[in-house]
């Protein structure tokens, strides 16, 4: 009797981990995890190139998908420098020149900073559920030993987005994400990006370093390392203004 | 009487006479072949650009032409279409928007010219529909067209998506999934390195234009009155509009066509001027020979205007015949070559660059004809003027010392 | 024996000056035959000199422009910097590469230049732009880029913080002269930079692409910003002449040390433009090749009635044992004087023209003139006197003229004794 109740109870427990969940809850919980409605951060940037290998700090503010503010503490030489999103417009604060400047459309595909991010990266809010039809493909993928579920994303048919695919993994011990591929439309693999250290920070587990691998030009990645972050703090609206952007801190 | 004399004459040294008519008959046929294929050649580089893409009259709001921005709409294009239906003349017309822009793929992006056309209409302004290499035309929605080159440059073919951004009339930017339907491959390179068209609405949609256009393209009846209806157009629209015509706006190819007819008289001139020298050393040899039976003529009472317009007229007729002949033979080629054209396709990169096409056809002009047609004939009288004055001042005695 | 043979020899000699001199009289016997035949092979050769001087001479001065502005004779670049024109394609201009290029003697001046694409600010409007960074002292001699400046002044070796921009660039930043504007890179390092540079002109080069985007600075200002301390995108080279460049190329390739360094040609780099002189080049040659042809029936006329009218005097030659064979030796030395004649006077002609056109280039005014200073080039017709065109020209109408004179020689050749008095 007691053996059939607790293998009710296991049964119901699997179902309750396992099953009823849609790929999109797992996506959302798993991106609300790493990002909050606000956030503040310290993050260094790591730019690894078969040429060079460069190292930024930066400090960055985001509220939403709606504003965001990256200031640059280091190196020296572009310290001060800042990058201000409102909306799907991006501004540059440039400190040695003292200069405002909006990035022309003809620009937004430049690599910001250096990275193997662009300007429009940083611009285009990430809407997976909005752009992407999902499903998952597998339940027990391993990830740095870590147990996955492995999440296909197809675009949907009139979503602004260049990728063909996407796969998504995430942990299913506690819904951290793990891995992402890009895909074009041919299904050749672009760039990919993975995350580990999982690590408690202000009382959130979160990977803290993120690598993005460039697959095409092999032996360029760009890595995140979060020194600090704090999540759904009250963020002053007014350091997202020009008046502010230009006063030095 | 003087002609069948001369007639005869020029065939009592057979020999002689078809040498120097195989002279004029040579210039004549390279003549012909080598202006027509050059003014074919310039003539497609012209009309490329207007088929391509120009047409032969453009309106746009005024100063669009110094600043191509999505400012610059046309205010009222209901205005502009009246105006045009009003022209009978004009034949057919299309709507475009026009706009800078990057176009994006996941292995790379580029800057484009973004065109927005009306699919059908456009098919009666340009060859792009007939220029398709892969894939289809553009129809609907949501669809774009590529060129081969752009394609390439992007990694993408057909069915591929690839995403435009632009900034809107109100500066902000504006991103959008599109669908390469289709490549083309146009003649001239250098256009297909950064032109992708999009049906009109979606390029209003993203332009946020809210139904306005840029261009209005015009096709003509005729050609030749392009100034007249661009007048009339300035007339009917005011002050507020640009009209151009494809002259305007490619004005370099047409100085050159002015440039080459300038110029070309010379190349006729130096052929005949050769053949001038032939035509004198034949005259001068005939006349020579003949300086007793000029004496004969003389003395039963030939004038001597008449032994002069007698070389003259043995002259001309070698020219007019060698002239005729050249001209069958030139037209022997120049018919299938006009129909066949000229594979230049060793040069394939350059004539792409300049937007001819590999393949050249010759074109006749009125002007080459009749340049072509009274060159030699001209160059025959002036050859036979000197061996003409040394006939009727030779004396018998002196002319006996010559054999 | 040894005098025999010498006798022999001399006897040779004699009967060569023999043959010399009895065609030389030969061609004077029928003077205004000789004179006409003569005035044409000069004209056809004149005309050919002068215009293959003016395409070749076009053909230099137009990749001389070219070659000035953009890619010079020759460019020296980093293996893959064709494909990929970017700073991380750049290389250390250093004094080793100086010393070899100035141990070639053939090279005549050489340009460091660094290209990147920038953003450009003026505060409201921001673009997308390419640099050139140039050094002005040498580009003076080297480039044409100075003599484009359309307001304001080019820049000079002491230029520091100073721009020269494209007009189109100039007018969509709605800015004035003396302005300052922010110029944002990505320097060799990866790390954004930005300075402040003051406009100090505007230069038009008639590239539609360029006056969009081309911001003109000093060499040294463009490696500050870019962070690329001592690096160049390329250096160009030029040389005295077209012809050098093969040699020079590859005395380069094999004594530049650096091993990623690539030596390439204009040709290589401007594969449109080469065509399209070779599309122009040919098209002139065929041109030439039917106006010799035309010339050479007036020959093949000349030689034949000459061969005819001597029928007579041929056959009694024969009739007294002279040999055919020497009879068409004769006539073949009187074509060798008659065309030779006519091509020394035409290259000399000719040769006077094109020296005359070098030194009094036509300059073209008016409307076709602004047609090609829209595509950037001084409308200018110039001339070259290159040996190659006399010797090809010449070597080319003696050819054709021989080739008329067979047929008639042939008659000579076959021509019997009795055949021949029977003309009389």
């Amino acid at each position: 009797m007691r053996t059939l109740l607790s293998s009710l109870l296991f049964l119901s427990l699997l179902v309750s981990l396992g099953f009823p969940q849609t790929p999109q809850e797992i996506i959302k919980k798993s991106e609300n995890q790493i990002k909050g409605r606000t956030s503040y951060g310290i993050v260094e940037m790591n730019i690894i190139t078969p040429d060079f290998k460069r190292t930024l700090k930066m400090e960055g503010w985001w509220v939403g998908n709606e504003k965001a503010l990256i200031e640059i503490k280091y190196p020296k030489k572009e310290e001060g420098n800042k990058t201000l999103k409102i909306g799907n417009e991006l501004w540059l604060y440039l400190r040695n020149t003292e200069s405002l400047t909006k990035i022309p459309p003809s620009m937004m595909l430049q690599s910001w900073n250096g990275s193997d991010f662009t300007y429009d990266d940083l611009v285009r809010e990430s809407n997976l559920e909005r752009d992407y039809d999902m499903r998952i493909i597998s339940s027990d993928e391993t990830i740095n030993s870590e147990l996955c579920w492995k999440i296909e994303l197809v675009p949907k048919p009139q979503a602004p987005v260049v990728w063909g695919k996407i796969f998504y993994w995430v942990r299913k011990s506690d819904y951290l994400p793990a891995k992402i591929e890009y895909y074009d439309e041919k299904g050749k693999l672009i760039r990919y990006m993975e995350f580990y250290n999982v690590k408690e920070i202000r009382g959130r587990k979160l990977p803290t370093r993120w690598v993005m691998y460039n697959n095409i030009e092999k032996g360029r990645r760009t890595e995140f390392t979060l020194i600090d972050i704090v999540f759904d703090i009250k963020i002053d609206e007014k350091i997202f203004s020009f008046r502010e952007l230009e006063k030095r801190r | 009487m003087i002609f069948k004399l001369a007639w005869r004459n020029i065939w009592r040294n057979k020999r002689r006479t078809i040498v120097v008519m195989l002279s004029i008959i040579v210039s004549v046929a390279v003549l012909l072949l080598v202006d027509t294929l050059s003014v074919g050649m310039m003539k497609q580089m012209l009309d490329n650009q207007i088929n391509i893409h120009i047409s032969h009259i453009q309106i746009h709001k005024k100063g669009f032409k110094d600043d191509k921005t999505v400012k610059n709409y046309i205010p009222d294009d209901l205005k502009v279409e009246k105006a045009i239906m009003e022209i009978e003349e004009i034949k057919f017309y299309s709507k475009r928007v026009i706009t800078y822009g990057m176009i994006n793929s996941a292995y790379n992006s580029s800057a484009v010219i973004i065109v927005g056309i009306q699919p059908d209409k456009e098919k009666f302004i340009t060859i792009i529909s007939n220029s398709i290499s892969r894939g289809k035309y553009l129809e609907n929605k949501g669809e774009i067209l590529l060129s081969e080159k752009l394609a390439q440059k992007l990694n993408v073919e057909v069915g591929d998506k690839v995403v435009l951004m632009v900034s809107d009339v109100d500066g902000n930017i504006s991103t959008e999934l599109f669908r390469v339907v289709g490549l083309y491959e146009s003649p001239h390179s250098e256009f297909d390195k950064i032109n992708a068209y999009i049906t009109i609405e979606d390029a209003q949609k993203i332009l946020k234009l809210d139904g306005k256009v840029i261009e209005f393209a015009l096709i003509v009846k005729d050609q030749k009155y392009v100034n007249h209806i661009k007048e009339k157009l300035e007339q009917k629209l005011g002050d507020l509009y640009e009209v151009l015509t494809y002259a305007d706006v490619a004005p370099f190819i047409r100085i050159m066509l002015d440039m080459y007819y300038q110029m070309i008289w010379i190349y006729y001139f130096i052929f005949g001027v050769a053949v001038c020298f032939g035509i004198v050393n034949i005259m001068l040899m005939s006349v020579f020979e003949r300086v007793r039976e000029f004496g004969v003529l003389k003395a039963i009472g030939m004038k001597n205007k008449n032994i002069f317009l007698l070389i003259m007229t043995e002259s001309f007729i070698i020219g007019v015949l060698g002239t005729i002949i050249g001209l069958a033979l030139g037209f022997a080629f120049y018919i299938p070559l006009s129909k066949s054209g000229v594979d230049l396709g060793f040069f394939a990169k350059s004539l792409a660059w300049f937007g001819t096409g590999r393949i050249i056809y010759p074109v006749l002009t009125n002007f080459t004809l009749a340049l072509v047609s009274l060159t030699m004939p001209f160059m025959s009288l002036i050859g036979a003027i000197y061996p003409a004055v040394k006939s009727i001042k030779l004396e018998p005695v002196e002319a006996i010392k010559h054999i | 024996m040894k005098k025999f043979s010498h006798s022999e020899n001399l006897k040779k000699e004699d009967e060569i000056m023999f043959f010399l001199k009895f065609a030389w009289r030969n061609i004077w016997r029928n003077k205004r035959r000789t004179i006409i035949t003569i005035t044409a092979i000069t004209f056809a050769t004149m005309i050919t000199i002068i215009m293959r001087g003016i395409q070749l001479g076009s053909y230099e001065y137009f990749i001389r422009t070219i070659a000035g502005d953009y890619s010079g004779y020759i460019q020296i670049q980093r293996e893959g910097y064709k494909d990929d024109p970017s700073l991380r394609k750049t290389f250390i201009y250093s004094d080793e590469i100086k010393k070899t290029i100035e141990s070639i003697s053939d090279i005549i001046a050489y340009a460091p230049r660094l290209y990147a694409d920038v953003m450009i600010s003026s505060g409201e409007n921001s673009y997308g732009g390419i640099i050139y960074g140039i050094d002005p002292e040498i580009e003076l001699n080297f480039s044409n880029f100075h003599k484009k400046v359309k307001q304001g002044r080019f820049l000079n070796k002491d230029s520091s913080y100073e721009v020269i921009l494209g007009y189109k660039l100039f007018e969509n930043l709605k800015i004035k002269l003396g302005d300052e504007i922010v110029i944002l890179a990505q320097g060799f390092d990866g790390a954004l930079w930005d300075m402040k540079f003051k406009v100090v002109g505007v230069v038009k080069l008639g590239y539609t692409e360029l006056d969009n985007s081309v911001i003109f600075m000093n060499l040294k200002d463009a490696q500050e910003l870019l962070s690329a301390e001592n690096r160049v995108s390329v250096i160009a080279i030029l040389l005295p002449e077209l012809g050098k460049i093969e040699k020079v190329r590859q005395k380069l390739l094999s004594e530049l040390t650096q091993k990623e360094l690539v030596a390439l040609s204009w040709e290589d780099v401007m594969v449109e433009l080469k065509q399209s002189i070779d599309l122009d080049n040919a098209s002139g040659v065929l041109f030439l090749a039917f106006l010799i042809i035309i010339v050479a029936f007036g020959i093949l006329n000349t030689i034949s009635m000459s061969v005819v009218e001597r029928f007579n005097e041929f056959g009694i030659s024969l009739a007294i044992g002279f040999k055919n064979q020497k009879l068409v030796l004769i006539v073949f030395l009187e074509i060798i004087f008659i065309a030779l004649i006519g091509i020394l006077l035409g290259c000399l002609l000719g040769g006077i023209f094109n020296y005359y056109l070098i030194k009094n280039p036509i300059v073209l005014t008016g409307e076709f003139a602004s047609a090609y200073e829209e595509f950037g080039f001084e409308p200018k017709f110039i001339s070259s006197l290159q040996p190659r065109i006399f010797i090809n020209t010449g070597l080319s109408i003696l050819i054709v003229s021989i080739i008329s004179s067979i047929i008639p020689l042939y008659r000579v050749y076959k021509l019997e004794p009795l055949k021949g008095i029977r003309f009389i």
